[in-house]
């Protein structure tokens, strides 16, 4: 079975519809994970669409400007991107125009009639990405994949998405401190839903240092709710202190279903098998590597 | 609406008419356009004032409320195609996404045709069908467009022979991935570059495999086309140029058929803009229960059941009644009462009406016989003008009045509480001079206050509101919310005409007590009254 299949699988078992691929950096292999999504759900006849937080399947970063790996969706495939990143060719059916603006013009929905290398490009709000997979799933889409930025998570909160987490060389400077990073956040992002019949504190807006120090000293015991983990505004040691002492939960959970790992980085080379290791003991989640088709499980 | 033409902005945010252009919204960025260069009629148009007024009734009255929702919906559909257009005429390309706007607009004005047919609106849409047929072929499902083969031979051709290059390359990619994976038992090799492990490999990588970098455990590897493969990729890209070529060469014939008809697209978008504003203004008619107004050649404003909606409509939400009101105008008028009784919000109704008048607009009344006038001034309480605020009360009123009083135009004034700030004596004398003035001129004034015998002058109209009806015990005030509408209950806002025998009283020392003001303050005051009448 593809590291694709396999991916696909796992959020059959959850029953989710839509998949959101979130990277912890820049260039940690999000758009191979996307890519391999894109041919498994062809592989399987499924007609799927896929849309952008943010900017993604470009032919080179618009930070770096060095080549980055390409997103060639198959024909039929329903996408949704600025129209000012929309090649001309192969042309594309429009299939219709948003009035969602991105700063590289409105949202269009695209069919593929021909294979096609394209780039996406979209909104950065929660309620516009809301939007566009509505519509995705109105124009007959029966999955809908979703490409994110780390730092347009929010942009994904109290979505019933499938999200799968890449992480790579590219997030940190050795094996270990990628790892930890990658822990973390799923840590984070799979904060539990809070329990209605026992007592709560609701947070409004982010719950930050500042806050958590609050709750401890005033020895909070009841369960302290966010909106959804992207409110957390903690990282690494500062959240796993939080949680020792505080019971932190929200009102809209995210599914966390996979890690993936690339260990080749812009800068750097991790040892596959040590990163895949590290990553599936930190986040105890299944881990994928699309480079070297392997799967990594926790002990 | 270009209200500044009518009033200045302390005027219009007296009278609300901000609040009215709101209601006004129309569904198209054609239509904003259009409200937004509406402009007010000027005295000695009252016949084209008088024509547009009553055409929007009678579309009201002819309509139903549905049928101008669906003309709204499509209107809401329509795209702004403007850039489209002036990009065609300035021969830039125009792009696939252009296309798909340009045809949505032309089915889109096709389907408003028939609707405004359907809606007895006497002016009609051009629908551009040069522009839809030369779109036509790119037409797929619902609405969508595709530079679909139809548009021309050449561009069927070079895509079949892409596909074939296409499907050429893609086979011997399969085959030489599929080769690879099965040398290297793995299940499949889905990326561009990949890993292979050096403890998995038995002797030396397969064929077909190039090492981008070695490390001490593995292999980072790509796939290496061979020679058949790499000229069908050559002849892949060559007609993968060609499909391009061709469908862009498609893209110029279809705007430059766009740019021969962008007269007649641009009629059908100033179509959709005039259609908004009626469909808009019909809306408005029908929801108020409006009606048109007579135009009368003379400054003059005559009404019955006049209703200031953005009052009316405040005190709806809060489950209270608005009073209509009748008013008949002269020159110079004074309208007195008791505090509440809603004098402002007569001179308000009066504002109000006065302006959807002047833009011809249907007017929430039963009845309503008006002049055009060219300026609407509200003078008074709620148009302190803050670039004075160095100055005092009067002060700023006075200023206000002079730069008011410059102008020349046949205007409505609206003077509430003129002078409060003063002496009563010396307020009352310059209110007087003030509306003896103003009816000389082309005017018609409207004063609301508390100042006593202003009616000595045979020349200005006194009207007051008939204010508390019997004699009731305050009720006990602890709510505002239940006090006021005790209050309203009581009060009679109806305005009537009245001789300089009938004083009008402003109960102000009673309605302080409703209000639920110290009792025994209260008593106090009305002692220290009657000592005085005395």
């Amino acid at each position: 079975m593809s590291v694709g299949e396999a991916l696909l699988s796992l959020c059959d078992a959850q029953g989710m519809r839509s998949i959101a691929v979130v990277g912890t950096a820049k260039n940690v292999g999000k758009t191979v994970v996307v890519g391999t999504l894109c041919a498994a759900l062809h592989a399987r006849g499924v007609r799927f669409g896929i849309a952008s937080v943010g900017r993604d399947g470009e032919t080179v970063d618009v930070v770096d400007t060095i080549p980055k790996p390409r997103l060639r969706l198959h024909p039929n495939t329903i996408a949704a991107t600025a129209s000012g990143v929309l090649s001309p060719s192969p042309a594309c059916e429009i299939l219709d125009v948003s009035n969602l603006a991105t700063a590289l013009g409105p949202v269009v929905f695209i069919k593929t009639m021909a294979p096609a290398f394209v780039e996406l490009a979209g909104p950065p709000s929660a309620s516009a990405v809301r939007a566009l997979k509505r519509r995705l799933f109105e124009l007959g889409a029966q999955r809908v994949i979703v490409d994110g930025a780390i730092d347009r998570l929010a942009a994904l909160a109290g979505e019933p998405d499938a999200v799968i987490v890449a992480t790579g060389a590219s997030a940190a400077a050795t094996a270990e401190a990628a790892a930890e990073d990658a822990g973390a956040l799923v840590q984070r992002l799979k904060t539990p839903a809070f329990d209605p019949e026992q007592p709560y504190i609701r947070i409004s807006g982010a719950l930050d240092a500042m806050a958590v120090s609050e709750l401890i000293r005033a020895n909070e015991m009841r369960q302290v709710v966010v909106t959804d983990p992207t409110r957390i505004a903690l990282r690494g040691h500062a959240l796993i202190r939080a949680r020792e002492r505080l019971r932190i939960a929200c009102e809209q959970p995210l599914n966390v279903v996979a890690v993936t790992v690339a260990s080749i980085g812009r800068d750097r080379y991790f040892e596959p098998r040590a990163l895949a290791r590290a990553v599936a003991v930190q986040t105890n989640l299944p881990v994928f590597d699309a480079y070297t088709d392997r799967l990594e499980r926790a002990a | 609406m270009n209200v500044s033409r009518l009033c200045d902005a302390a005027t219009a945010e007296a009278l609300a008419l901000g609040w009215l252009e709101e209601q006004l919204a129309t569904a198209s960025e054609y239509g904003r356009e259009r409200l937004r260069g509406l402009e007010p009629f000027d005295p000695g148009a009252e016949s084209d004032a008088q024509q547009q007024a009553s055409r929007f009734v009678s579309i009201a009255n002819a309509a139903g409320p549905e049928v101008l929702e669906s003309i709204r919906e499509a209107l809401r559909e329509l795209p702004d195609v403007r850039g489209q257009i002036a990009r065609a005429r300035l021969g830039e390309v125009l792009t696939d996404t252009d296309f798909f706007m340009l045809l949505r607009f032309c089915e889109i004005t096709a389907r408003l045709s028939s609707l405004v047919g359907n809606a007895f609106l006497d002016e009609g849409i051009t629908v551009c069908s040069e522009a839809r047929d030369a779109l036509a072929a790119g037409k797929s499902g619902a609405f969508g467009f595709y530079l679909a083969d139809e548009f021309d031979p050449t561009l069927a051709a070079r895509r079949r022979e892409l596909q074939e290059a296409e499907a050429q390359l893609e086979r011997l990619r399969r085959q030489l991935a599929e080769r690879v994976a099965g040398e290297l038992q793995r299940a499949q090799i889905a990326t561009d570059q990949f890993i292979v492990m050096r403890d998995e490999v038995h002797g030396t990588l397969p064929s077909g495999v190039r090492v981008v970098r070695e490390a001490p455990t593995y292999f980072l590897c790509e796939l290496e086309l061979d020679s058949p493969a790499l000229e069908t990729l050559q002849q892949r890209d060559r007609c993968a140029a060609a499909a391009a070529t061709a469908e862009e060469a498609v893209r110029v014939r279809l705007t430059s058929a766009i740019a021969g008809c962008a007269d007649a697209l641009e009629l059908s978008a100033e179509g959709a803009g005039r259609i908004d504003v009626t469909v808009a203004a019909a809306r408005f008619a029908q929801h108020y229960r409006c009606v048109a107004a007579t135009y009368l050649r003379e400054p003059s404003f005559q009404i019955s059941d006049g209703r200031f909606l953005p009052l009316e409509h405040d005190l709806a939400l809060k489950d209270r009644s608005y009073v209509p009101i009748a008013l008949t105008l002269e020159r110079a008028n004074v309208l007195t009462g008791p505090n509440m009784g809603g004098k402002s919000a007569a001179l308000c109704t009066a504002g109000f009406i006065a302006a959807c008048a002047a833009f011809g607009l249907p007017v929430p009344a039963g009845k309503a016989s008006v002049g055009l006038f060219s300026r609407i001034c509200w003078l008074g309480i709620g148009a302190e003008d803050s670039a004075q605020e160095l100055l005092s009360s009067f002060a700023r009123e006075i200023v206000r009045l002079r730069h008011m009083l410059e102008e020349e135009a046949a205007t409505l004034w609206l003077i509430d509480e003129f002078a409060r700030t003063t002496a009563p004596d010396e307020a009352r004398a310059l209110l007087l001079a003030l509306l003896r003035r103003l009816g000389e001129g082309k005017n018609c004034a409207l004063a609301a206050t508390h100042l006593g015998d202003l009616d000595g002058d045979a020349k200005i109209a006194h009207f007051a509101v008939r204010g508390l009806r019997g004699d009731g015990a305050p009720v006990a005030a602890a709510d505002t919310g239940d006090a006021l509408r005790a209050l309203a209950e009581r009060m009679d806002y109806r305005i009537q005409r009245v001789s300089q025998a009938q004083k009008s009283e402003s109960d102000a020392i009673e309605l302080a007590g409703y209000l639920g003001l110290d009792k025994e303050l209260v008593e106090s005051a009305k002692e220290i009254l009657a000592r005085c009448s005395r």
